[in-house]
């Protein structure tokens, strides 16, 4: 009998400093739902129930240029944007690679600017991206490669550790958010309605060597490699952002690459004529990103490019997707509205 | 009794847990890579302006300070700093991680002004051209510091009197055998700073100054 209480009174024991530990950690977690939204973007993936005929993955520059719910609106194309801040390419790939596991798309769009790094860059962004991961081989992965020397496996698998000291700068936003998170993002697009014209951007430099590294090439063919076994077709896309420059010599290499695999490239930089994007009125930030009329206008032009180079079909009249993509458009709208009317307001 | 004996156990687990970890992973000095450090990233602009560089490191500061908790401000001016590879230009000395503040005034208005999202310090990135160079500053805690300074032509040279132009062996000579040569370009590295020359057929074709950030 004293046996078996003394067994209750230790689970009760470990039990309770689980769940508090547990607790604390949601707690300490940053939200990702005042100033910086981004790094609420990977997790809110796992709550869609349908499938997508197109993924796009990359960093900033698929997850603010290019809007499903325009290919939705326009051509009845179902698509997500599995991107994040500075997304390196390996997290491309194991984002992508995980993403197979939940369905398989027809298109994969893969923003080609992350070809510039060769090295894990910053331990903020590899949070934005890896934290929101469900649990999987691919996280672990994509962990072990994007990690920092002062990084630690264990501060991922358990970020309490990493996160602890944030208990002396808790906001509201922490207890706000701790166990429901606003959905910051439309499928995957994070909107602007600004306006602030480009005026150029900054010269740019010089570079020793213009070749992009082994390990972003190694990556490049493994995304092509899981495309090609899954029968995906790839395309590879720079986006209209003038910042960071995207060298000649880069263009050049992803051309080559792209002719040597079959691969459609788009560079968007070339095309502002056919896009129609006008850097005076289309940016919220002087040309590194594009606002809602920018990413409309891309997003349009870039539909129709999918539909008559790969014939993706056309979802709108089905019932299983109208009922969704409804709502999503209606929240698109909303959005958009409260977004302008807020712009109105601050002039 | 013996509840209380649990209960007590429980919240001294907790405790030491805690301290434990606040005490072994404050010491690490690690930058806490939270929602708010970046902030930065999602108000990235490039524009020109007219405002003085003076003026324009006050607004800086006042941004900072309106995000409240979110960003720690520096109120005092830190002292020259003048550490590593030097530029001069106008009679003003600068080094990298100078704060702003003693530099930026002294040049006058730039020509043009950029602000583009920072890699290396999350913040925003600052560029100011002026006829010769540009400089790049990083934001932290609300101030502004020197992060890089390029060249953009051949009017201007090193305190040590290589310029865009220069041959290979001046550039030896002026800094010595101490660099590290990797595709053209040569890495030199003084204290915080590194001081870079790309050189193309033997001629110096770029010159950069860029802080060091670990």
């Amino acid at each position: 009998m004293i046996k078996q209480k003394k067994i209750v009174g230790i689970t009760s024991i470990l039990l309770a400093v689980i769940i508090s530990l547990w607790f604390l950690q949601r707690l300490l977690m940053p939200k990702y739902m005042g100033q910086v939204v981004e790094g609420a973007l990977i997790a809110e993936y796992y709550q869609e129930t349908t499938n997508h005929d197109v993924i796009f993955i990359g960093d900033c520059e698929v997850y603010e240029n290019f809007s499903p719910i325009t290919l939705w609106e326009k051509y009845g194309i179902t698509s997500y944007i599995r991107g994040s801040a500075q997304q390196l390419i390996w997290q491309s790939y194991y984002l992508l690679e995980e993403t197979l596991q939940y369905e398989k798309p027809d298109i994969v769009v893969f923003n080609v600017l992350a070809m510039q790094y060769n090295e894990p860059q910053k331990e903020a962004y590899n949070r934005m991206t890896l934290d929101g991961m469900k649990w999987s081989l691919s996280k672990v992965k994509s962990i072990q490669e994007s990690m920092l020397e002062e990084e630690s496996f264990i501060e991922y698998f358990f970020p309490l550790l990493r996160y602890h000291s944030r208990w002396s700068e808790l906001t509201v936003e922490d207890w706000n958010y701790l166990w429901k998170k606003d959905i910051i993002s439309h499928n995957g697009y994070y909107m602007r309605v600004d306006v602030k014209a480009s005026v150029g951007a900054p010269p740019a430099k010089k570079l020793a060597n213009y070749e992009f590294g082994s390990r972003a090439y190694y990556y490049l063919d493994q995304i092509r490699i899981l495309c090609e076994q899954n029968q995906i077709a790839l395309v590879l896309v720079k986006a209209p952002s003038i910042y960071p420059h995207w060298y000649k010599e880069w263009d050049m290499q992803i051309e080559t690459y792209a002719e040597k695999y079959g691969l459609l490239y788009l560079n968007f930089l070339e095309m502002f004529e056919e896009t129609g994007i006008d850097l005076s009125v289309d940016t919220y930030d002087g040309g590194l990103h594009l606002n809602l009329f920018g990413a409309e206008k891309l997003s349009e032009y870039f539909g129709k490019i999918l539909v008559e180079e790969y014939g993706v079909f056309d979802h709108r009249g089905e019932e299983i997707y109208d009922t969704i993509w409804e709502e999503k458009v209606s929240f698109y709208k909303k959005k958009k509205e409260e977004k302008l009317a807020e712009l109105t307001e601050n002039k | 009794m013996k509840k209380n004996r649990y209960a007590k156990l429980l919240l001294g687990f907790i405790g030491i847990v805690s301290l434990v970890g606040c005490s072994n992973l404050s010491s690490e000095k690690k930058e806490i890579p939270e929602s708010t450090t970046v902030s930065q990233i999602t108000e990235t602009t490039i524009f020109e302006t007219e405002t003085t560089s003076e003026s324009k490191i006050q607004e800086n500061n006042e941004t900072s300070e309106s995000m409240g908790a979110i960003i720690e401000i520096e109120t005092t001016v830190p002292p020259k700093l003048l550490q590593g590879y030097l530029f001069e230009v106008d009679g003003v000395l600068m080094g990298m991680h100078e704060d702003a503040v003693h530099v930026l005034p002294a040049l006058g208005d730039a020509d043009n002004y950029y602000e583009t999202p920072s890699c290396a310090f999350l913040g925003m990135d600052r560029q100011y051209t002026y006829s010769g160079y540009m400089i790049t500053t990083y934001e932290e805690n609300g101030r502004e510091y020197l992060y890089d300074i390029y060249f953009l032509d051949e009017t201007i040279s090193t305190p040590e009197g290589i310029r865009i132009g220069s041959k290979e062996e001046e550039m030896i000579a002026a800094y010595g055998e101490g660099y590290i040569e990797d595709f053209g370009m040569y890495t030199y590295v003084k204290e915080q700073s590194k001081l870079q020359f790309l050189v193309v057929d033997g001629i110096v074709t770029s010159i950069d100054y860029t802080a060091l950030t670990n």
